[in-house]
């Protein structure tokens, strides 16, 4: 199917783009890489009046590397992570995981913006920037606000986006020397989105210890517990699926199958092992 | 030459129907067998596995406390009547990997339901192939809710 027929404007500025999504007469929507909007609109899972195309707004795609952090414009896409082509804050892990994302075609347009305001639940970035604890910085008609990443996914496909906001940049702090970070993507295909996916941040420089699961049934699932217990350099590994098994069954509201909790658990058991190995 | 030709065809037919017999039949879905009580003092493990056309054919052994118990047959379920108690429940694997046991404390009529699952086919962060893509079995307990339909649609390789 073809998507159906709608209206396309291409704003100048940032200020341009977030008037025109506030004053639309009709359902507006931002588009940036189109890798999952176009889909949904071939499919008639959305049909927008309008189209803000925000690709190629300068605001949205400059990187700035500062002394604490890297922040990323919405626009960068995930080739240009995967190439190196911007800051590294993460030691690699970005870089890793974005050569992960779909495949290479998505990914020189697919946009991190444009991942965390969609939130797909088995989705990658939702989940590593909660365990980075990066911020979204959004931009709206009243101006600019930050959030931690870790509170911004508020379900499935759901978010703190307000109807007249546009995600603006990613800042993501910058891991110490001596970081440690794993990461374990269970799928059937590669390309395919995950269906379960762990993300293992230890920074004890920074004090900072965090495991993340992502395909959670909702917006990424820091697991506590777990957290906790990697701080201490398990090396038990029933201890460990213990505290994983317990973590998620704390999240009542995700009505895990038991198979799809047991393959958290053996995503999370490898994520963590990859920081203490 | 009329004899011969007669012979002929019934060894054919015969070659057929055996054929037939040993490989090519299929088995009844679990559900339209007549599953027998559970024996009184016993407890009950089902052991089944999903059909993936794109896993690993391979029929590993199915333990019990290290002892073989079975045999799991990709797509297949089947169960064990055994004497209440503490049970590891393992699939002999190739590959190597965390979770692959499971435990169950089994009570006197009681019904326990283990999921063979295997792996080989996840992709790792880097797309390849787990552990060299040797076969990685895993057992899981399943709860009844979501094990019992699953069985149901299962071919049934027996039980006792």
């Amino acid at each position: 199917m073809k998507a159906p027929a709608v209206d396309y404007m291409r704003p100048r500025t940032l200020t341009e783009a977030v008037d025109l999504l506030a004053h639309a007469s009709v359902e507006a929507r931002v588009i940036a890489g189109g890798q999952s909007l176009l889909a949904m609109m071939n499919l008639r899972l959305a049909s927008p009046g309008l189209l803000i195309d925000i690709a190629r707004l300068p605001e949205l795609l400059t990187v700035a590397d500062d002394a604490d952090a890297v922040t990323l414009g919405a626009c960068v896409t995930h080739a240009a992570i995967e190439d190196g082509r911007v800051a590294d804050p993460s030691h690699g892990l970005m870089p890793r995981i974005a050569a992960t994302l779909g495949y290479r075609a998505i990914r020189t347009r697919g946009t991190i913006g444009g991942s965390l305001a969609l939130s797909d639940p088995a989705a990658e970035w939702p989940a590593v920037l909660a365990a980075l604890d990066a911020e979204v910085i959004l931009y709206g008609s009243s101006g600019r606000r930050s959030l931690k990443c870790s509170e911004f996914t508020t379900g499935i496909f759901q978010t703190k986006l307000a109807d007249n906001e546009i995600i603006e940049r990613a800042r993501v702090p910058k891991l110490s020397a001596d970081a440690r970070c794993g990461y374990v993507k269970l799928c059937r295909k590669s390309g395919e989105f995950a269906d379960a996916l762990a993300v293992v941040v230890a920074d004890p420089r920074r004090g900072y210890w965090r495991v993340v699961c992502g395909a959670a049934n909702g917006a990424p699932l820091v697991l506590g517990d777990t957290s906790r217990l990697v701080v201490e350099g398990p090396r038990d590994p029933d201890a460990l699926r213990s505290a994983i098994g317990s973590d998620l069954d704390h999240a009542s509201d995700r009505h895990f199958d038991d198979f799809h909790r047991n393959l958290h658990i053996v995503a999370a058991m490898r994520a963590v092992q990859q920081v203490l190995a | 030459m009329l004899r011969d030709l007669s012979v002929n065809r019934w060894r054919r037919a015969a070659a057929g129907l055996l054929l037939a017999a040993a490989s090519c039949a299929q088995l009844p879905p679990t559900s339209s067998v007549a599953i027998p009580s559970i024996p009184a003092g016993a407890a009950r493990l089902w052991f089944y596995r999903d059909y993936e056309p794109y896993e690993t054919l391979a029929r590993p052994y199915v333990r019990l406390n290290e002892q073989i118990v079975g045999i799991s047959e990709p797509g297949g379920a089947f169960y064990r009547d055994v004497a209440p108690a503490h049970y590891s429940i393992r699939v002999d694997s190739a590959g190597r990997d965390f979770n692959q046991v499971a435990d169950a404390e089994l009570a006197a009529g009681q019904e326990a339901y283990a999921k063979v699952v295997s792996l080989r086919s996840w992709l790792d962060d880097d797309n390849c192939i787990l552990w060299s893509g040797c076969d990685t079995f895993y057992v899981w307990l399943i709860r009844p809710e979501e094990a019992r339909p699953a069985i149901g649609k299962s071919p049934f390789y027996g039980g006792d």
